[in-house]
């Protein structure tokens, strides 16, 4: 199914109200709970789709909000508010991760040579395969992969989130969509051959 | 998103992008109860940020805050008809205890006339704001008696009991702010972008001096003997790394710090250069800082240097 524009307007970066932060910065709390109302949203729907589990993306979330709030005073540029909170949840994704053992160390092996495109695919079908294909990836690859084409950050920005030269984070994005489709061939190659 | 994409990337895309109807009002809850219960991490820091307040309204809002004290303060003065003033010049045992933590948007620099009476015979009670040209004395630390008496020339402004900046320069920032401070018992972080690290424990001046030069990206000259209001000890130049964006966007990079207190540094520009004095204050370590950029002018770097050697320490 695909998902609806507002969905992912939903997580877009957007310029957060740097008055408000400014506010929370000076340990306004009301100022804070209007800013974690707008973040929690995004920090949610970010952490689910690189934790693949609710459970872990709503602590993650919770412990990104809480550290967003706790380090603010050292935010020196509040411009720089939605890429620090970012990196703020990354983290906290990170250790949710640990702390469920849930990551997969590396990158999986992949095929040398991608197969001829397929025709065209069912999303709803294929559901299965693109979920215990992103399990299979490294937390580093998942996340470039939800920042860039979920969050729908540049790849300048994902970098400047993650602290990874561009080169890296397009190199992840590169591994990971060769991974994505290689599981959607993998899929569709038993069909075809029983098919052909 | 282009259209022309390979089917199966189609297919990625979509499923990533499916809304999965997460409801983030329970977890907002938790977050909100906890941070009910958590202090920020300030409690060190010199509020010497405004974030992005132009210079314009800091100096429109240390003004305002300023005349605020001077009011407050003429009010709890006594009056004239009250009794003989006691007169004389003001003692350490007059002084104000410390007050409690500043909050950025209360710590700009101030341009109003500060409230002090001025002395006739002695040194006047430092208070944050412009200065008259003159000699001052203040108590630095909130956890130290120690007493620091400097002359100030014209066009210098208290940011408050430790340390001075040029009042047309404002804040200390880059690229070319310009600070004179004093620390108690200073220490350096241990990873200049860990808060929560901790500091080095120094007690003496070559232990100081070598956690300094320890520091990783920092370039250190060679500590020379000085000596500073009758204090020997050592003084170096500190070069903080270019980068000062090297702990993430946004986040400052820390450099020195005074534990238990506000008094502390921030790299606050590129290039930023810090002149250190480290003294042996009678058993009391005791830092004077030069805080400079690349873009500082000579004449306020050099006048910066002047207020520092001028100081009369009391442990």
């Amino acid at each position: 199914m695909k998902a609806p524009d507002t969905t992912v307007a939903t997580v877009r970066m957007r310029d957060v109200d740097t008055q408000l932060v400014q506010r929370a910065q000076h340990g306004d709390r009301e100022a804070f709970g209007l800013l974690a109302a707008e973040l929690a949203t995004r920090f949610l729907a970010v952490a689910r789709r690189i934790l693949r589990d609710l459970d872990l993306a709503e602590d993650a979330t919770q412990q990104a909000l809480v550290a967003t709030w706790r380090n603010l005073p050292q935010l020196r540029d509040p411009a720089a508010f939605d890429a620090w909170s970012y990196r703020l949840l990354v983290h906290a994704c990170y250790a949710e991760g640990k702390r469920a053992r849930l990551w997969m160390p590396n990158l999986r092996v992949l095929p040398a040579d991608e197969p001829e495109a397929p025709g065209e695919f069912d999303g709803i079908l294929h559901r299965d395969e693109l979920e215990t294909a992103i399990r299979r990836l490294s937390v580093d690859h998942r996340t470039v992969l939800v920042l860039h084409h979920y969050a729908d950050m540049p790849a300048e920005r994902v970098a400047q989130v993650l602290e990874i030269p561009v080169g890296t984070v397009y190199s992840r994005l590169h591994h990971a969509m060769r991974a994505m489709r290689a599981a959607l061939d993998a899929e569709a190659r038993p069909a075809a051959e029983a098919t052909g | 998103m282009s259209t022309d994409l390979d089917p199966r990337t189609r297919v990625v895309l979509s499923w990533l992008r499916e809304d999965l109807h997460e409801d983030a009002e329970r977890v907002l809850l938790r977050a909100l109860d906890e941070v009910d219960a958590t202090p920020q991490r300030r409690s060190w820091w010199p509020a010497w940020r405004t974030g992005s307040m132009n210079r314009n309204l800091t100096l429109a809002a240390g003004a305002v805050a300023v005349l605020v004290i001077a009011v407050v303060g003429w009010q709890l003065l006594p009056k004239a008809d009250a009794g003989p003033s006691t007169g004389g010049q003001p003692s350490a045992a007059a002084s104000p205890a410390p007050t409690p933590a500043p909050t950025p948007a209360a710590t700009p620099v101030p341009t109003a006339t500060p409230a002090a009476s001025p002395s006739p015979s002695g040194p006047l009670s430092m208070t944050r704001g412009a200065l008259e040209p003159g000699t001052y004395v203040t108590r630095p630390s909130a956890r130290d008696a120690v007493q620091w008496q400097v002359t100030v020339p014209d066009g210098w402004s208290s940011g408050g009991s430790w340390f001075l900046v040029p009042t047309s320069l404002g804040l200390p920032d880059g690229p070319d702010g310009v600070a004179a401070a004093f620390l108690v018992n200073p220490a350096v972080f241990i990873d200049d972008c860990d808060f929560a690290g901790g500091t080095t424990t120094t007690s003496t001046v070559a232990e100081l001096v070598a956690a300094i030069k320890a520091k990783d990206g920092w370039t250190v000259s060679n500590a020379e003997d000085a000596s500073v209001g009758g204090f020997s000890g050592q003084r170096l130049d500190v070069q903080l790394p270019a980068d000062e964006a090297r702990c993430g966007v946004g986040t400052s990079a820390m450099v020195f710090g005074e534990p238990g207190t506000e008094n502390g540094f921030f790299q606050q520009g590129p290039s930023q250069q810090l002149r250190v004095w480290i003294l042996d204050a009678n058993g009391t370590l005791v830092g004077l800082v030069r805080e400079s950029y690349e873009g500082s002018p000579a004449d306020r770097v050099a006048e910066a240097e002047s207020i520092l050697e001028s100081s009369v320490i009391t442990p």
